[in-house]
């Protein structure tokens, strides 16, 4: 019958689909011979020089831990893989919220015999603002920061100049930077030509400017969160206070012009004053950018609060279901800890060294330097490490947007948040 | 005596030697099918189904909950209705939108004007072209200052809005998108088009109709399969619209753009409640088993299969 | 006579050219509408090729530059040996190919059997089949890996590949409607004659329902071929990856080269463009699927 020549002819191409599928084999697993499965979300190139990295730094010493590392995959694939079974030894994740998160569901391996046996102190080796993102409110480590990143703020010298301002002194506090803002903005036919100051569409960057005057998202002795801190109140009448003197929906119209990477109105040489990641010098770069830039701290609102800025880290987590943990945690603490490894990577990715003994001559670049002095500021800190901060995240950014399109006051919007918030970390307890 | 005319009861009968042997020959040619269900399908679905009764977190083990995760749904979470009625104002726009287009395209393309070839392939080029590249595209067509949209509607004196940055805007701005990938609609809306026997159309002409009788009597009536099939895998695909929105806006701006689907996605990875999004997923499974229950019922009163 | 045959030949010729006139009116109106149209489909893919075609720095201005003056052809082969697109390429094409094989065969079956054959239940089976489709992927997505992870399967092609044979409920829709649109004359004609189901469904209904086929074989590839997921959770070895994946590796959190990534896209596009290309033949007018008349 034609159908039995069907069935068999699907059975032989499954056949020989398997014998051509080449399924990667694992070596068998000897006395001696281990090897980890790294994951990360580096694209290909970065995964290539990372490999070489550890050509060079990890095989010499540890010839019997072979590492097989495969990019590309964010947090959420690497979730899926897990969860469907699959063994992740070691992994690299490109944002540091999940970290709480995965701690308390029981994803991830306690290292903190591990460190402690190690006998040195954390805060010695590391850039304290990265080790809050991986830290439970006990005390108990579930990650190792990796490369961190920080924002700070960038001014345009020529468009100071053309204003009559001194280029190379950016404004010292936040009444300042409004009166700069107002210097710098140029409005004709009644459109934005040019804007002094925005940072509105950015919820990352509102973070930062509430940070700077002095707001706190949490509290870091009871992990509780604050979102109704007054000061944050404060920042946020602050900005849209400012906006409202430009005109909100001309400023909404200016900003929402520059959608999409590249679209950088401070790049492009439209917009004065704001707050950028650390990346950005060398994206302009890239991009072949030539403005009269500065970078420094974002001007404080209160001396106390100088270099404040909100450090993040790419957390290096091993699984709880790995079947080498102690070789996994070496190949963390490795990756953490070796300082040619940090400073090669970081100048990589545009990122910061998560060490203190790569900081000194990371990066012939001044600017970049900037960033670096300012990640290992006494007043550089996580905006929100707690359990929920993925969450929170998209709480903020809502907020933010209902805001800036007039839906919300800032009070309403911040009670929002600190409902919806308080009620999903309650669920975490 | 009318009885015997009337479809047979229901009642417990063994079947004739023709329906046994249409039974069997059925199932065979299914086959392929059911066993692919059963390996691959049927263990998703009721495990999904086992979670939204638990508090499964992805790690550790699930716990039976009950129906708390339903109860919680609805009434102890805001994401979840508005995300539901942002997902029911996208279908209702996007469906009657879609198939409007498509087989307005599809009439324009059916024709043996010269370049016809050249033409089908740039209406149906927006369909294979990567996601990762659609996404930025469409940020630039879509930008207010200088994107394509708005600076064609400033020619023509209109002032565009904001589009994705606009929470009035963004959902009818995501429909749009979608509508640039309608190619594959208007593919096979073409492919019946070239079905119909000219002999219609020739009858037609002869007894005096005009084109828009032609295509309102003989063109649309032909096509309803095809209307059919669009329908149905046209709201199940819009129920579950998740890409763009996750890509694009991220769900904003204020929640504007927060599908059925990202909430859902959102809960499962993002908070790590697996539990929960399988019970969300599960309410979607009825709500979309009731509307596609509904258009096929419909379907017997207006969809003509020349059988 | 010879007046009358003139009034009569010239008001004919008026007749004519009034409708040759109509017929050139609307295919104007016809051009016109798919240029309008046509426009709006092809302008992103054209905002496509011009960034391609830009230096970085021409990328980066405001206002943004429509057309590069000078478009660097280079990018495109930048692009092409950024990453090993040769071996991706044959990847995707191999991928590509036996799921449209398995799609094929799995899906002409079980449409059959749901629109050519009446048996009990059918209905309600095939209800089933639709509700397959209802369920969100993200539940089901982790039970799938577990499911390839116990039969040993992940890493290599088969997770992509092996469940195309067994059907795939949007192509079983397609073609049981295509297939129930024609006449149940023929196959009852063919069956009295003696044929096999299988005889019917290879002699009778396939030839008739081309187009339907060859939709199917270009749905089915340019779904595949783009597939991102699929591959980025199956595939380890960098040696496996696929176009998409290849494509992915431009975009990195810090930094994407937008000219590459586009030209890349581009050339990517290119044999599903072919595919397309070939799939038109089977869309041309002339294929008369009723067979009654004119046979």
């Amino acid at each position: 019958m034609k159908l039995k020549r069907i069935t068999f002819i699907i059975l032989v191409v499954c056949l020989v689909v398997t014998a051509c599928g080449g399924k990667t084999g694992t070596p068998a697993a000897s006395t001696e011979e281990v090897t980890l499965v790294f994951w990360n979300g580096f694209n290909a190139h970065e995964v290539d020089s990372l490999n070489q990295m550890i050509a060079k730094y990890w095989t010499p010493t540890h010839p019997n831990i072979k590492i097989e590392a495969k990019g590309e995959v964010g947090p959420d694939e690497i979730l899926t893989a897990v969860s469907g079974g699959e063994t992740v030894d070691v992994a690299i994740l490109w944002d540091p919220t999940p970290v709480k998160t995965w701690a308390y569901q029981g994803a991830l391996l306690d290292l903190t015999s591990y460190i402690e046996s190690q006998k040195v102190n954390l805060e010695d080796i590391f850039i304290p603002a990265g080790l809050e993102w991986v830290r439970q409110m006990d005390g108990k480590y579930y990650g190792l920061p990796f490369v961190n990143f920080n924002r700070g703020f960038y001014w345009n010298k020529d468009l100071f100049r053309k204003a009559g301002l001194d280029p190379d002194t950016p404004p010292k506090d936040i009444d300042q930077l409004a009166d700069y803002a107002r210097k710098l903005t140029i409005v004709e036919n009644g459109e934005i030509q040019q804007l002094g100051w925005a940072i509105n569409q950015d919820p990352s960057n509102m973070v930062e400017l509430a940070m700077d005057f002095g707001g706190n998202f949490y509290d870091p002795a009871t992990g509780n969160i604050t979102a109704t801190d007054p000061k944050i109140l404060k920042a946020l009448n602050w900005d849209l206070g400012l906006a409202n003197e430009f005109g909100l929906e001309k400023v909404n119209t200016f900003v929402a012009g520059f959608t999409g990477q590249g679209n950088d109105p401070f790049m492009l040489g439209k917009l004065a004053m704001t707050i950028e990641g650390c990346w950005s010098v060398t994206f302009f770069e890239k991009a072949g950018v030539t403005l009269d830039y500065g970078v420094g701290p974002i001007p404080a609102a209160d001396p106390t609060l100088q270099k404040t800025n909100e450090v993040e880290t790419n957390p290096i987590v091993v699984m709880k279901s790995t079947k080498h943990p102690d070789q996994a945690f070496e190949f963390a603490w490795f990756l953490a800890s070796n300082a040619d490894v940090s400073r090669e990577f970081a100048q990589l990715v545009s990122n910061l060294p998560q060490v203190k003994a790569a900081m000194a001559n990371f990066s012939a670049e001044p600017k970049t330097m900037v960033f670096v002095d300012l990640s290992n500021s006494p007043n550089a800190r996580g905006w929100a490490p707690v359990t929920v901060s993925a969450f929170y995240a998209t709480e903020w950014a809502t907020a933010i947007q209902s805001i800036y399109t007039g839906s919300a006051t800032p009070a309403d919007a911040l009670d929002t948040v600190q409902k919806n918030v308080t009620a999903e970390a309650d669920k975490y307890k | 005596m009318l009885k015997e005319t009337q479809l047979p009861k229901r009642r417990i009968r063994s079947l004739t030697r023709q329906e046994l042997h249409n039974l069997r020959l059925g199932l065979v040619f299914i086959s392929p099918w059911i066993i692919g269900f059963l390996i691959f399908t049927i263990y998703p679905i009721f495990s999904s189904l086992y979670y939204s009764f638990t508090d499964y977190g992805l790690f550790g083990n699930p716990n039976w909950v009950g129906l708390q995760n339903y109860i919680n749904l609805f009434t102890n979470d805001d994401k979840f209705f508005l995300s539901l009625y942002n997902t029911v104002f996208f279908f209702l726009l996007a469906m009657p939108a879609s198939v409007v287009v498509a087989i307005f395209l599809a009439i324009l393309l059916n024709s043996k004007l010269r370049g016809m070839t050249f033409f089908r392939s740039l209406f149906f080029l927006p369909t294979i072209v990567p996601a990762v590249a659609s996404a930025a595209v469409w940020m630039w067509i879509l930008n207010p200052q200088w994107g394509l949209l708005n600076t064609s509607l400033r020619l023509a004196g209109v002032h565009g809005p904001p589009w994705l940055s606009d929470p009035d805007w963004a959902k009818p701005s995501l429909v749009f998108v979608a509508l640039w990938t309608i190619g594959s609609e208007v593919i096979l809306y073409l492919a019946a088009l070239q079905e119909i026997p000219r002999d219609y159309y020739e009858a037609a002409r002869v007894d005096g109709a005009n084109s828009f009788q032609q295509t309102r009597f003989i063109t649309l009536p032909m096509i309803t399969p095809v209307i059919f099939f669009h329908l149905v895998n046209g709201t199940i695909w819009a129920f579950q619209y998740f890409t763009e929105a996750y890509v694009m806006t991220g769900g904003g701006p204020a929640n504007a753009t927060l599908f059925y689907a990202l909430n859902l996605y959102r809960n499962a990875f993002t908070s790590l409640k697996m539990g929960y999004a399988s019970a969300q997923a599960w309410i979607l499974f009825i709500v979309v088993m009731i509307a596609t229950l509904i258009i096929v019922r419909s379907s017997k009163g207006w969809v003509y299969y020349e059988e | 006579m010879r007046s009358e045959a003139a009034l009569l030949d010239r008001s004919a010729k008026r007749a004519h050219r009034l409708r040759f006139f109509q017929e050139e009116a609307s295919h104007t109106v016809r051009y016109i509408l798919i240029f309008l149209c046509g426009f709006w489909f092809v302008a992103p893919f054209l905002w496509m090729i011009s960034t391609a075609l830009k230096t970085n720095a021409q990328i980066y201005t405001y206002p943004p530059v429509v057309f590069p003056l000078q478009p660097q052809w280079k990018n495109f082969y930048d692009a092409l040996t950024a990453a090993p697109f040769g071996r991706y390429y044959l990847n995707s094409l191999f991928i590509c190919a036996c799921v449209v094989i398995g799609t094929l065969i799995s899906n002409t079956l079980i449409a059959y059997g749901f629109s050519r054959i009446k048996w009990i239940g059918r209905d309600v089976v095939f209800v089933i089949v639709l509700a397959t489709l209802m369920l969100p992927a993200q539940v089901t997505m982790i039970p799938v890996y577990i499911i390839f992870n116990k039969l040993g399967w992940i890493g290599t092609y088969l997770p992509l590949i092996v469940p195309s044979f067994f059907g795939n409920a949007y192509f079983t829709f397609l073609l049981r409607q295509f297939f129930r649109g024609i006449p149940f004359e023929l196959s009852d004609a063919a069956r009295i004659d003696g044929c096999s189901e299988f005889g019917i469904l290879w002699y009778v209904i396939l030839p008739l329902a081309r187009p339907a086929l060859v939709a199917v074989t270009l749905f089915s590839f340019i779904y595949t071929w783009n597939d991102f997921l699929g591959p980025l959770i199956y595939l380890h070895d960098s040696e496996l990856y696929t176009v998409t994946l290849g494509l992915q590796s431009f975009i990195s959190r810090y930094w994407t080269p937008m000219n590459l990534l586009m030209a890349a896209s581009a050339i990517a596009i290119l044999p599903v463009l072919v595919v397309f290309i070939w799939a038109q033949r089977f869309f041309v007018e002339g294929i008369s699927i009723t067979g009654l008349s004119g046979r």
